[in-house]
């Protein structure tokens, strides 16, 4: 197996340690002069003896064996400037060095846009030195890291966890145990649409790691930010344009060890019709049998197919410094497969004169293959007038395409299944292609109109699209069995059943501006700056849906049609005007406007923002449904005011207390209000139109520790009320339609820890966050048969109550040589709640290890491995208790346990080797 | 007007002389004529509905009138509060091809809707004939082919608010169009097959679903599907061809509390008669005197069961049925693909006689047929004539109550009912048992020397013929055998039929079920 090689890969790889016999030492650390960051990788040489070294990740360097004498030292670190010093050596010394940045020097630019924003030291200092609760993730730590996508990136930060998407990617941040929905995403501050109609913003891992420069996560939020999040925001900053000319390019290629072991199952995506017989002939078409493809439903097993992927960012300056250009591209094309074990626990079963229990009907092993290409383009450019004048432009484009095999087999686990080997077998095939695209388009400008007076503005325009043509599953039922007309069981043949196609596309079009007024003076010696601005955003939603339904045929003389293969398979058109007057097909807005005032002011030690901010909602939506029925449009709308305060006390140079409260709100999504029935991945989905909005109160504090610039000890607390949270739980009759709803009141409070210290070559860093909350709900249960509706309380969906991250990390400058292994824990959360009492899907506690590591050489190349879920770690989900009300023993369970598997995948190992190209 | 009326009267004195030609005194009837009614306005117009200035359907109220032939070229509405009375002798074609929901018209009721047809002159819902819309005419079993099963039209669907749908004397054919954009309002998705009949009350007050001495002919699915939350009184009706590949004849879900009785059902796709609640509710409906011929056979998924099938929370009393060379009979489930364990504890059955006409083991070439199946709860009652040996009763386990019992081929004829005119030997042989027309002349009365004759439970009966009595059961006792749950009598109550001395729909004293074939 590949895992004993691993790990005594990243055993060899930590032995480069260096051992040495005193003579004499020059020990010490390397500073900058302004920030006293440490100046990691700083080279410090005595060129007489052709000696040199470098800072470690602590800054600290050290030269041993030397002879007493004289020595001339050099000192060295690119943006500083260099430092000569002559010492006398007749014992060991300690000699720390102070460089001067350079930009500190070039009066008409900012230090702050000289400081090399990448490194971890700066993200440090930004967090800091920031006003409200943040944590930062810097470039150099991303392109470290294991990660190949953002979302894999954040999960690193403390109080973050992953929702993982259908192919094992994770695709969105959950923080602080707070849902996706609560979170929202900001690329260079602005929001950007989701391509997925489910989900208001972006998912994060249509962003390729490379080219971002960092990556905010605030958990708190100040006046000028938008309201809408109650767990937090990330906020993705791209690559600037540098100072000097930058190159960055890498190429790799790497695998998946499932495919590696099992192959992998693909459909022709060109054969799928990108359109429905009903967009292309139009609304009075009646689509024929033979309008709809069969090869997209054609699997061939194909052996392992190697990824490969590609980055390139080149960023200059010209004009005498004043245009700054940075473009980036990034290409991936992945293969991925895994087997999903999934029984759903659904069902429910009254027992006479007991509580009801839990009865599987279904038992699926399924198999994804999944291609997934990403195709990033990135550009940003820059124009300082003056010292006084900046205008930027943003623009982004994303394309992301994925085409899903998923083939299932599902054995019926009631009667007449007897056991193992005797039931009722359905066999599926379904190829799901989506194809999603961003386009983003940002001009920003900030201006000092007086001293002390700044304006900023920002325009943007974004458009998401996302395409699902064609989403088809056909099946058909087949089993060794007893059938009731026959007591002994016996081979049934292949019955083809019916099945749907359908067409489904949406687009997202947002257009928002922004303009921030900022004055800034003292007043009795104590500084402040007040500032007011205003935001509008109107949001367009287009979707189209369309279902076929197509209906076996019987053969002539009655009997059912037998399955042999998609070519032969005969079917009607059960509806072959497709869905004319559906609900699904509708137009949305949504108009945001907001304004805010907030006051920040320092008085001695104590640093404070406050301010309101007041944001009007609109929501409206029009589907297609005739006038004569009801819900054919709906009008929402709601206003929120949001006071907040941010106090940060500086205890010291090193320490800060931060105490907050912010009020922030929830919105329903369109996908959420639109009532409008649709099929999703594993249950019948709707939309709620009587979906409120929720509100929270936010309360933290944090204490915050910087030893060393690069070093942290952070411990926070905090606590929110949420009223009227959304939760998606299983609503009609038969609990068969999942669907967002207001479920009550939630708290939620907890605590989080973050360390860093780092220790010459060798650094560590972990967190870990506790959250506790809490819902009371009214879930179904029936003793004797009769319904009693009794009150469960349980965490929010998707809240872990512990999250924990660890890294080792080892860095060599002078080998170029970078290290790191990563730890993730994820606490057992609920991953679906269940209609019924105590039957919550509950996902198991996870740990995931990830490995990376970098060999820099001289000719600006590198090489670099990175290997993801080293253990294959499984994705599980249990239910809290046995299926008791299955007589034959449940498929895929253990022998006498008391709960229930739900669900397991186990995505594989990824690896992945590349060449880097640094100039 | 005027001519009809004479005409209505003239039938009515010609009933009450065939009537008193009858000698035998104790089946001595009486019919007076009922007077014409008329409810709210009179309508007129002939081609339904009419659209107002907008072009949307203006909703329909008032008072079809008789002899009267009234196009249907859209759906039509019956608003909450609203009653759409249709007097006798109506005939309405509904202009639909069946192909999508928008070209194959539905009658929506959110108020009342009665058709009250009589025996002299009976209402009909059919479809309107065309070039490319044929009426099924000598398909005996070619379900792709079948017009009946086309569903050019999209039946009566009640919704939460309807407070009374009443067909009497009514035939409605040819039903099951594809649902549209509005499915999720009556628990169905868009592009499935619409019951004929559908009527669910929710949470509101329970509406009655009333339905005596109609035929219904050709439905693509469930024939009266998946009501749920109302009163039920099905009565000496009719049921044929009803469910293409698969679809029940009767088919109730929870909350629904009545009778079913002396209905035939013949060629049902899978049960005639079947009741199925959800967890925690109840459904208590009794079925009793009804004849099942041939049922069962289209539907090619297992674990449907074919012929009467109670499921999951519900119960009755099962008495007085006949079954007849369907793919099994009575069904107390335990547990299928679909359904969970019935109310065992609020069910009452026995009295009734299965027949398999076919001498040979079941199975081979031909579908199998069965008098019970195995694995469920149902035994054989002392009172049953049937073929099956019980099993042992299992008394542990989630299966406690079951039995795997043996069904004896050879006992074939000795259960044949001697049905007046239906040779149940040559219909269960070859493919006849599929045939879903029932070939003119076909009689389900009794003949003497019939082992169902005075084997059933009715009022007055003693002994094996005593009205039963669960006194365990609270369901059975609230509700009553035939049930009590509404006032009966008039035109806009039930006229219940008791059971009888006599077993299935056509005993022989000339009650329960008047259709001729």
């Amino acid at each position: 197996m590949q895992r004993p090689l691993l790990v005594f890969l990243f055993f060899f790889t930590f032995c480069f340690s260096v051992r040495s016999q005193t003579l004499y030492s020059i020990k010490g650390v390397v500073l900058d002069a302004e920030n006293k960051e440490q100046l990691i990788g700083a080279t410090v040489s005595i060129e007489a003896i052709n000696r040199n070294t470098q800072a470690g990740l602590d800054g600290s360097y050290s030269l041993a064996n030397l002879k007493s004498g004289t020595y001339k030292l050099r000192c060295r670190f690119l943006g500083n400037q260099t430092k000569d010093t002559t010492i006398v050596l007749n014992g060991h010394i300690r000699l720390n060095f102070l460089l001067k940045n350079t930009a500190a020097v070039l009066n008409n630019v900012e230090i702050a846009g000289k400081t090399n924003r990448e490194t971890d030291a700066s993200v440090r200092k930004h967090e800091q030195n920031a006003d409200n609760v943040v944590n930062l993730i810097s470039a150099r730590a991303i392109q470290l890291s294991p990660d190949i996508t953002v979302a894999n990136v954040i999960q690193r930060v403390s109080g973050v966890s992953l929702e993982r998407s259908g192919n094992g990617e994770g695709r969105y941040a959950i923080i602080r145990g707070m849902d996706k929905r609560y979170n929202y995403t900001l690329i260079n501050g602005i929001k950007v649409p989701s391509p997925d109609n489910k989900n208001r913003y972006v998912p994060l891992d249509i962003f390729p790691s490379d080219l971002v420069e960092r990556i905010e996560i605030s958990k708190t939020l100040t006046p000028d930010m938008e309201g809408d999040a109650i767990g937090g925001v990330v906020n993705m900053v791209m690559k600037n344009a540098p100072e000097h000319q930058y190159l960055n390019a890498s190429i790799s290629t790497g695998a998946n060890q499932h495919v590696f072991n099992h192959g992998f199952n693909a459909f022709p995506v060109n054969a799928i019709n990108r359109k429905s017989p009903y967009e292309i002939n139009g609304p009075s078409y009646l689509a024929k049998p033979e309008d709809f493809t069969r090869d997209n439903l054609n699997y061939t097993g194909k052996s392992f197919r190697p990824n490969l992927l590609a980055n390139l960012s080149i960023g200059n300056r010209f004009l005498g410094q004043k245009l700054g250009v940075m473009l980036g591209g990034s290409y991936q094309n992945t293969y991925r497969s895994y087997t999903n074990i999934f029984v759903p626990g659904d069902q429910y079963l009254d027992q006479a004169n007991a509580p009801g229990v839990l009865l599987i009907k279904h038992a699926s092993s399924r198999d994804y293959s999944t291609q997934v290409t990403r195709i990033g383009l990135n550009a940003k450019v820059d124009y300082r007038f003056n010292d006084k004048n900046k205008i930027s432009a943003y623009a982004f484009h994303a394309i992301l395409d994925d085409a899903q095999a998923r083939l299932t087999r599902d054995s019926i686990q009631t009667p007449p299944r007897e056991g193992y080997g005797t039931a009722q077998v359905s066999y599926f095939g379904r190829s799901k292609y989506q194809h999603q695209s961003i386009t983003n388009t940002t001009i920003d400008g900030q201006h000092t109109l007086i001293p002390g007076l700044k304006f900023n503005w920002i325009g943007a325009y974004s458009i998401a699209k996302s395409n699902i043509p064609d989403l088809a599953e056909y099946g058909y039922d087949t089993g060794f069995y007893a059938d009731g007309t026959n007591p002994n069981p016996y081979q049934h043949p292949n019955k083809a059943v019916d099945y749907h196609r359908i067409w489904e596309n949406n687009s997202d079009k947002d257009l928002s501006g922004y303009a921030n007024l900022a004055y800034t003076n003292k007043l009795m010696n104590i500084p402040f700056t007040l500032t007011g601005g205003a935001m509008y955003r109107n949001k367009k939603r287009n979707n189209l849906y369309q279902d076929y339904l197509l209906k076996t045929v019987p053969n002539n003389d009655g009997t059912f049609q037998e399955w042999t293969n998609i070519y032969d398979f005969k079917w009607s058109v059960s509806n072959p005007d497709g869905s004319p007057e559906n609900a699904n097909t509708y137009r949305a807005t949504e108009d945001v406007t907001a304004g805010f005032g907030m006051l920040k002011f320092k008085l001695n030690k104590f640093e404070t923002l406050l301010g309101l901010r007041v944001e009007n909602t609109k929501q409206h939506y029009d589907n297609d449904l005739p006038v004569t029925q009801a819900g054919k449009t709906g009008d929402k709308s709601y206003s929120d005011l949001l006071p907040s305060i941010n106090i940060k006390y500086i205890l010291n140079q090193k320490t800060n207390l931060r105490l907050s409260y912010f009020a922030s709100i929830n919105r329903p999504s369109f996908y959420e209000l639109v009532p409008a029935p649709r099929k999703g991945d594993e249950y019948n989905e709707t939309g709620n139109p009587e979906l409120k909005h929720a509100t929270a109160d936010n309360f933290d504090i944090r204490y915050e520790l910087f030893p060393k610039s690069n070093e942290q000890i952070l411990i926070g607390a905090f606590y929110k009320k949420i009223h009227n949270p959304i939760e998606f739980g299983f609503i009609n009759d038969k609990f068969d339609t999942y669907a967002p709803q207001n479920f009550g009141d939630a708290t939620n409070f907890g605590f989080e820890l973050v360390y860093e210290k780092y220790i010459r070559n060798f650094g560590f860093r972990a967190n870990y966050t506790y959250t506790n909350s809490a819902i009371t709900t009214t879930k179904f249960q029936t003793i004797n048969k009769q319904i009693v509706a009794p009150l469960q309380k349980r965490p929010l969906q998707g809240q872990s109550k512990n999250i924990a991250n660890a890294a080792l990390l080892y860095k060599s400058v002078k080998q170029g040589i970078d290290v790191q292994l990563a730890w993730q824990y994820t606490g057992e959360r609920i991953a679906v709640v269940s209609p019924y009492y105590e039957l919550d899907q509950w996902q198991k506690g996870a740990s995931t290890f990830d490995f990376s590591a970098e060999k820099r050489f001289k000719n600006h190349l590198a090489v670099f491995v990175k290997v993801q879920n080293l253990l294959n770690t499984p994705d599980e989900m249990y239910i809290k208790q046995p299926p008791t009300g299955n007589a034959a023993p449940v498929s895929y369970q253990t022998v006498g346990s008391n709960q229930t598997l739900a669900s397991k995948s186990s995505y594989g190992q990824n690896y992945q080797l590349g060449l880097r190209y640094t100039l | 007007m005027k001519k009809s009326l004479s005409k209505i009267a003239f039938l009515a004195v010609m009933s009450i002389a065939l009537a008193a030609c009858k000698k035998n005194g104790d089946n001595e009837k009486t019919v007076i004529s009922a007077p014409l009614r008329v409810v709210g306005q009179p309508i007129t117009g002939t081609t339904l509905p009419l659209k107002d200035a907008q072009g949307n359907a203006i909703p329909l109220k008032g008072t079809m009138l008789a002899g009267k032939t009234y196009d249907i070229t859209g759906d039509v509405t019956v608003n909450a509060g609203d009653t759409l009375y249709i007097q006798p002798g109506v005939m309405i074609q509904v202009h639909g091809d069946g192909l999508t929901a928008a070209s194959s018209p539905t009658f929506y009721v959110n108020g009342t809707l009665v058709s009250d047809g009589t025996k002299e002159a009976p209402n009909t819902f059919t479809v309107f004939e065309t070039a490319t819309v044929k009426k099924s005419v000598g398909f005996k079993d070619d379900v792709p082919n079948d017009p009946a099963f086309k569903g050019y039209w999209g039946g009566i669907q009640c919704g939460p608010t309807a407070k009374l749908l009443f067909l009497r004397w009514t035939r409605l054919e040819y039903l099951g169009a594809p649902w549209g954009s509005n499915a999720g309002d009556y628990g169905a998705t868009a592009g499935d097959a619409k019951f004929g009949i559908y009527m669910n009350s929710g949470a509101n007050s329970a509406g009655k679903l009333i339905v005596e001495d109609s035929w219904f002919y050709g439905s693509k699915d469930d024939c009266i599907g998946k009501c749920a939350n109302i009163f039920v009184s099905i009565m000496r009706n009719t049921f044929i061809k009803t469910g293409g590949t698969g679809g029940e004849g009767v088919n109730f879900k929870d909350n629904v509390f009545g009778d079913m009785a002396y209905n035939l059902s013949f060629g049902g796709a899978t049960n005639g008669l079947k009741t199925a609640s959800v967890n925690g509710k109840s459904t208590i409906v009794n079925i009793y005197n009804n004849t099942l011929v041939q049922c069962g056979f289209r539907q090619t998924k297992a674990t449907r069961n074919g012929s009467i099938n109670t499921e999951t929370n519900t119960g009755g009393y099962i008495y007085n049925n006949i079954v007849v060379n369907c793919k099994s009979g009575l069904r107390i489930t335990y547990q299928s693909e679909k359904g969970k364990a019935s109310d065992t504890l609020n069910t009452s059955y026995g009295n009734s006689l299965t027949c398999i006409g076919r001498g040979t083991p079941m199975g081979g070439t031909e579908q199998y047929m069965v008098f019970i199946e195995p694995g469920q709860f149902t035994l054989k009652r002392s009172t049953d004539l049937n073929g099956y040996v019980n099993g042992q009763i299992l008394t542990t386990g989630s299966a406690a109550g079951t039995n795997i019992g043996t069904n004896t081929a050879s006992d074939s004829l000795k259960y044949d009912p001697l049905f007046v005119n239906y040779d149940v030997k040559a219909n269960s042989t070859g493919r006849n048992y599929r045939v879903s027309e029932i070939p003119a002349g076909t009689d389900f009365h009794l003949k003497t020397g019939s082992p169902a004759i005075g084997a059933g439970v009715y009022p007055g009966g003693t002994g094996k013929n005593a009205m039963p009595n669960k006194a365990t059961a609270p369901l059975l006792a609230q509700y009553g055998f035939p049930m009590k749950v509404a006032s009966t009598g008039g035109t806009f109550n039930p006229t219940i039929t008791p059971p009888n001395k006599d077993l299935g729909a056509f005993p022989t004293d000339g009650s329960g079920n008047q259709h001729r074939y």
